[in-house]
C-alpha cells in the first residue's frame, strides 16, 4: 500500500514537472514571437520595391518632376544596435575608439557604454543611431548591400499602408507629420512595433532621420528668398527649385535636415538601413 | 632591454595611418591625366591644393582653374615648388585622360605639379564627402554642384576650406605658407 502511494505520488510530481517546463518553453516560444512584432527571423530580411513612378518633392530639374524607378530591395527594418554591435565585433576598425576622425565625429556611438557595449537601458532591437554615413555605408557594404538613395527612400517612404503614394491619404500623412512635429524620444523604441507599409518596409516615418547615400546631392540654399543670381553662383548649373506638393512638410523637413548633414555626423535620431539591386539573404 | 623599447618605439612610429584625420585614409585610386594610377595620396609630404570639377562645365571650373592659378602667382618660387595641385572629376563617364590631357594643355597646366584625375563614380562620392562638395547629375549629363577648395598640409589633413565660386586666393595663399 505505501510503496502504491509513493509510486503515485512520484507520478505525479513527474507530471507536474513535465507540464511546468513544457509551458515555461511554451512561454518562450510566444515571447520570442512577440518581441517587438518582429521575431528575429525578420531582421535583415528585405522586400521588393517597385517598380513605379516617384514625384519627388524638389524635382532637381525640370525633367525630373516624376522618375520612373525600377525594382530594388530595401531593409524591412532599420540597422539594430545588436546589428552594429555584430558589424563592430567582426570589423573593429569601425569601433569608437579605432575608428578614424575622417569617417566619423566625437559622438559617435557617444551613448554607448564602451567601444563594444552597448548603452545604459539600450535595447538590442533599438535602431542604431549616432553613426555616420561613412559607418552606414561600410555596415551596408560588409552584408553585400549599399545604402539606399535618396530617391528609392523616397520612393519606399511615399507609400502608406495601403497603397504605393499615400499623397491622397490625407489621415496617413498627418500621422507622418505629427511625427516630424514632436521631439525626438528619450528613448527610442524598438524597430518593427509600428505597422508595414505597402512594400512590407517598417518605420520609414515615426521612428528615426536615416542616411542615404546620396546625400550630399541635396543642395539647397539657407535663404529661400536670395535672388535667382544668388542660387546660380552658389550652385553651378542650379536654378530655383520649387516644392511639388506645399502641403507635404513632412518631405521638406527631410530635404532640409539631408542638405545640413556632413558625411561624418552623427545624431542621436539619425540611423539608417541598407538596400540592394537584387535581393540579399542570409544571416547578418 | 633598452634597445629593445627603443626598436619597438621606432617600429610602432611607423605602423600608424598617415595622420589622425588624413584624407589619405581613404584608400583610392586614381587615373591622372596621363593615364597613370595614382593613389589618392600621390602628393603626400606636399601641400595640396585640393577640389573637384567636372571638364564640361562652362561656369565655375574655369573659375577654379584660374583661381588655383593665381594663388600660385602670389607664391614666391621656392613655395610654389613645394606646392601640388590636385583636381579630381566628378564626371568620370566624360572626363577620362585624354579629356583631363586636353584640359591640361588648354590651361597650360604645370604637369610635374598638377594632376587631373579621375576615378569611379564611388570613390568621387567618398572624395566629395570628404572635401564637403555636394554635387548631383543632371538629366543632361551636366551638373549642380557647389564648389570648395581644400588646403591639405604634407599629412593630408585638411587645413583649410574654401567654399563659393569665388574664394579669397590671398587666403588660400596665407594657409599655404602657415602650413
Amino acid at each position: 500500500m505505501t510503496i502504491f502511494r509513493r509510486y503515485k505520488v512520484a507520478q505525479y510530481l513527474l507530471w507536474g514537472l513535465a507540464i511546468g517546463v513544457f509551458s515555461l518553453a511554451l512561454q518562450a516560444i510566444v515571447k520570442k514571437g512577440e518581441a517587438g512584432g518582429i521575431s528575429d527571423y525578420r531582421i535583415g530580411t528585405m522586400a521588393k520595391v517597385g517598380p513605379g513612378t516617384l514625384t519627388p518633392f524638389y524635382p532637381p530639374s525640370p525633367q525630373e518632376a516624376q522618375i520612373p524607378m525600377s525594382v530594388f530591395w530595401m531593409d524591412r527594418l532599420p540597422v539594430t544596435q545588436s546589428d552594429y554591435l555584430k558589424f563592430l565585433t567582426e570589423h573593429p576598425k569601425w569601433r569608437r575608439d579605432r575608428v578614424s576622425p575622417l569617417f566619423a565625429d566625437s559622438q559617435y556611438l557617444g551613448a554607448w557604454r564602451a567601444p563594444l557595449q552597448l548603452g545604459d537601458g539600450m535595447k538590442p532591437t533599438q535602431p542604431v543611431t549616432q553613426v555616420s554615413w561613412f559607418a552606414a555605408k561600410a555596415y551596408c557594404e560588409a552584408q553585400g548591400k549599399r545604402l539606399p538613395t535618396e530617391n528609392e527612400w523616397e520612393f519606399a517612404a511615399a507609400a502608406s499602408e495601403t497603397a504605393p503614394d499615400g499623397r491622397y491619404d490625407t489621415a496617413w500623412r498627418q500621422r507622418v507629420l505629427a511625427w516630424y512635429e514632436r521631439p525626438t524620444a528619450q528613448v527610442l523604441p524598438e524597430v518593427g512595433k509600428s505597422a508595414a507599409n505597402y512594400w512590407g518596409i517598417y518605420d520609414l516615418h515615426g521612428l528615426i532621420w536615416e542616411w542615404v547615400l546620396d546625400f550630399n546631392s541635396t543642395m539647397v540654399s539657407a535663404d529661400p528668398r536670395e535672388s535667382g543670381d544668388a542660387e546660380k553662383t552658389k550652385f553651378c548649373g542650379a536654378g530655383s527649385l520649387t516644392a511639388t506638393d506645399k502641403d507635404d512638410y513632412a518631405s521638406f523637413m527631410r530635404t532640409a535636415f539631408r542638405s545640413s548633414l556632413e558625411a561624418t555626423y552623427t545624431t542621436r535620431s539619425l540611423g539608417f538601413r541598407c538596400a540592394a539591386d537584387v535581393e540579399v539573404r542570409g544571416a547578418k | 632591454m633598452s634597445i629593445g623599447v627603443w626598436m619597438w618605439m621606432v617600429a610602432m612610429a611607423g605602423t600608424g595611418s598617415a595622420s589622425a584625420a588624413s584624407i589619405y585614409d581613404l584608400k583610392i585610386t586614381l587615373q591622372d591625366q596621363s593615364t597613370q594610377s595614382v593613389p589618392l595620396s600621390v602628393f603626400e609630404g606636399h601641400p595640396v591644393i585640393v577640389s573637384l570639377f567636372y571638364g564640361s562645365c562652362q561656369y565655375s571650373c574655369p573659375l577654379l582653374m584660374s583661381a588655383v592659378q593665381k594663388v600660385e602667382s602670389t607664391l614666391s618660387p621656392a613655395m610654389k615648388s613645394k606646392v601640388r595641385v590636385l583636381l579630381i572629376s566628378i564626371d568620370p563617364v566624360r572626363d577620362q585622360p585624354p579629356q583631363l590631357a586636353a584640359l591640361a594643355a588648354r590651361y597650360k597646366l604645370d604637369l610635374t605639379r598638377w594632376k587631373l584625375a579621375t576615378t569611379s563614380e564611388d570613390n568621387v562620392r567618398d572624395i566629395a564627402a570628404v572635401v564637403g562638395l555636394k554635387y548631383r547629375k543632371l538629366p543632361g549629363g551636366d551638373y549642380n554642384h557647389s564648389q570648395v577648395i581644400a588646403v591639405l598640409n604634407d599629412k593630408g589633413d585638411i587645413a583649410a576650406r574654401f567654399e563659393g565660386p569665388n574664394p579669397e586666393t590671398a587666403k588660400i595663399a596665407a594657409t599655404l605658407l602657415e602650413l
